[in-house]
């Protein structure tokens, strides 16, 4: 299952990247072109100082948090009780209860749209739980060598369906 | 987006098509056709977005089956027809061209 991030940590990631964007950019026009003349020197590294504070602030939640999860969920094999998710997504929750994530997989499903990475990690998952364990390996590279393919055509399928509504 | 008949398009649909009513799930139609689950599921997904096939998850409750909810796939009525009719077309070539071929040997 993909974890959902709530808004919270998802303003936090956007946080995090515009910030290390930001810190980045002036880093590399620091390095370049030195340092404003019409600033001094202690300034400017006040801000870069401050900037990735900000950024280390804002990512250390998020991203801890979101790795948190995964591990705790692996940890308790994936059982997780309570209803699922909502939509398309809540027929996803039906699998919470699959058996331990495989974080390949997750890391996968993203690349899809989220509702249907969020199914094909259930099914995936689902269906990898029923097989031998000594057929497994074999599956999930299966899955794994079509997932691209699959994103690209989910993606196409989105853009189509949205278009098609506007017109 | 069109529907491209290939050999693995053809095995799911014969699979799903060997007892139209019935549902199968993602395990069962990649045993029954030979193919990897990977292989089969953007198979059923894409026949699923052609309207030939819907799907649902099994409603269980997956602590007491001790084993994920299952995602089963049936043909639709239309699907159904659809799908007969490109398992039959795809044959048709296949058979003429053995047929072609059992004349020249036959002659030669």
């Amino acid at each position: 299952m993909l974890p959902e991030f709530p808004l919270d940590a998802r303003r936090k990631k956007v946080g995090l990247i515009l910030g290390a964007m930001v810190s980045c950019g002036y880093g590399a026009d620091v390095v370049l072109t030195g340092p404003p003349t019409h600033l001094p020197e202690f300034l400017v590294l006040a801000f870069v100082v401050i900037a990735n504070a900000g950024i280390v602030f804002y990512a250390w939640p998020a991203t801890n948090g979101f790795l948190l999860r995964i591990r705790g969920e692996r940890k308790r094999g994936g059982r997780k009780g309570g209803d699922g998710g909502s939509g398309l997504d809540g027929e996803a929750g039906h699998v919470r209860a699959a058996a331990g994530r495989r974080p390949v997989l997750c890391a996968v499903a993203r690349l899809m749209p989220a509702s249907a990475g969020r199914r094909w990690l259930a099914e995936a998952e689902s269906v990898l739980f029923e097989l031998p364990s000594g057929r497994r390996a074999k599956a999930v590279r299966s899955y794994l060598r079509s997932a691209p393919r699959l994103a690209v055509m989910m993606w196409a399928h989105r853009l189509i369906s949205r278009t098609g509504r506007r017109v | 987006m069109a529907l491209r008949l290939t050999v693995q398009v053809l095995l799911v649909l014969q699979a799903l098509l060997r007892e139209p009513g019935r549902e199968l799930y993602g395990l069962e139609v990649s045993e029954e056709t030979g193919l990897l689950p990977g292989t089969a599921y953007p198979i059923l997904l894409r026949l699923e977005h052609e309207g030939w096939v819907t799907s649902r998850w099994e409603d269980v409750d997956p602590r007491a089956e001790k084993r994920p909810a299952r995602r089963y796939y049936r043909l639709t009525a239309g699907g159904a027809a659809e799908a007969s009719a490109a398992v039959a077309s795809a044959r048709r070539p296949r058979g003429a061209a053995l047929r072609g071929l059992a004349r020249e040997a036959g002659t030669a």
